[in-house]
């Protein structure tokens, strides 16, 4: 059950005592508790791989922030992992109108259709039109394609350039998602808007890149590599951050 | 993506439906199989059931241009339309590609 403008937390079974006790600090009344100092009346959901298929009815609430719990057994510390995604959560937007933020594995993330649900949300909360719609969800999909395959799986295009090496490139993403080092990695998105705009950023955890390179983007008869030429054609802005490990995209409302 | 396969007797039209998009690499190679097909003059890719292309599923169709070019078969993508016709046309691939609208 979502509560709106409360905080609550589901807290699966598997969960360690020592992650329990953090989400108590973070939910709980301990106003003091570090990781729930200044972020009061938000609606933050914690949702474990196997509840995401419900990311869709979850996104119909009025929720500010969903956050993929760990894996049992998949991160080393799945208590400062979650403390360091709830740290993500933005505490004063600068837009100040309003933010959605989710932080997903690149397993869940690569097998969830997520511009499509992100989009779905800005428009039930009335921020994009039908016709807003199309562009902002081609560009919010060019960055999520990129962090994922790119950023957090550390494949290249260049490895899917002929047909014979399309089944392979898939079978080393399907690899690639298992790994608990790769398939573990989070994927970030923050929506702000206000003031006429909106903004939509996604980060990674992968290797980056030169933001140089995207000047020889797309080269030709390249396959591949048109990712940012679409971003940078329906956006009013795209810029790149954090060495490559962040794109974020503006749109005037 | 989901796609159905018309044939005649020298030629074969794969007609794809729903989003084509970066998780599609393991559909792609069923589609490629269909220029294996024995006496195949003439192969086309109907894109009027698709409602999204991202940049990966224009870098698919780039892909089946090479391959129908490697084995001499023509080939051409037919009736994209609304967001996957603006993709195409902002992707500015259909110097690379046949389209007939």
């Amino acid at each position: 059950v979502i509560i709106p403008g409360r905080l609550f937390c589901l807290v699966p079974a598997w969960t360690p005592p020592a992650l329990q006790r953090g989400l108590a600090h973070c939910f709980g009344d301990d106003a003091d508790a570090a990781w729930g100092a200044g972020v009061p009346n938000q609606s933050i959901l914690l949702l474990t791989a196997e509840d995401l298929p419900q990311l869709a009815v979850a996104l119909r609430q009025p929720v500010q922030a969903v956050i993929e719990l760990p894996a049992a057994g998949g991160a080393d510390s799945p208590d400062q992992e979650v403390a360091g995604e709830w740290l993500a959560v933005p505490r004063a937007p600068r837009a100040a109108e309003g933010s959605l933020f989710l932080s997903l594995t690149t397993a869940s993330a690569y097998r969830l259709p997520c511009a499509t649900l992100v989009c779905d949300a800005l428009e039930q909360r009335g921020l994009l039109s039908e016709g807003q719609r199309s562009g902002t969800e081609l560009a919010l999909q060019e960055a999520i394609a990129n962090a994922l395959i790119h950023g957090n799986l550390g494949l290249d295009s260049s490895q899917r350039q002929r047909g014979a090496e399309i089944a392979t490139f898939g079978r080393l993403v399907r690899e690639r998602l298992a790994e608990p080092q790769r398939g573990q990695r989070r994927l970030r998105l923050l929506v702000c808007w206000g003031g006429g705009r909106l903004e939509l950023t996604v980060s990674d955890q992968g290797c980056g890149f030169a933001p140089e390179c995207l000047d020889g983007l797309p080269g030709g008869r390249a396959h591949f590599g048109r990712g940012f030429l679409l971003m940078r054609a329906v956006a009013a802005q795209v810029q790149i951050a954090d060495g490559g490990r962040c794109t974020a995209l503006r749109f005037e409302l | 993506m989901n796609f159905k396969v018309r044939t005649t007797a020298d030629s074969v039209t794969a007609e794809l439906t729903g989003r084509l998009e970066f998780t599609d690499h393991d559909r792609l190679h069923e589609v490629v199989a269909l220029l294996d097909r024995p006496g195949l003059k003439r192969f086309a890719v109907d894109l009027e059931g698709l409602s999204f292309i991202d940049s990966a599923g224009l870098g698919i169709l780039l892909i089946l241009q090479e391959e129908a070019d490697h084995k001499q078969i023509p080939m051409v993508v037919r009736r994209p339309r609304d967001d996957v016709k603006r993709s195409i046309e902002l992707a500015k691939i259909s110097e690379m590609i046949t389209i007939e609208y």
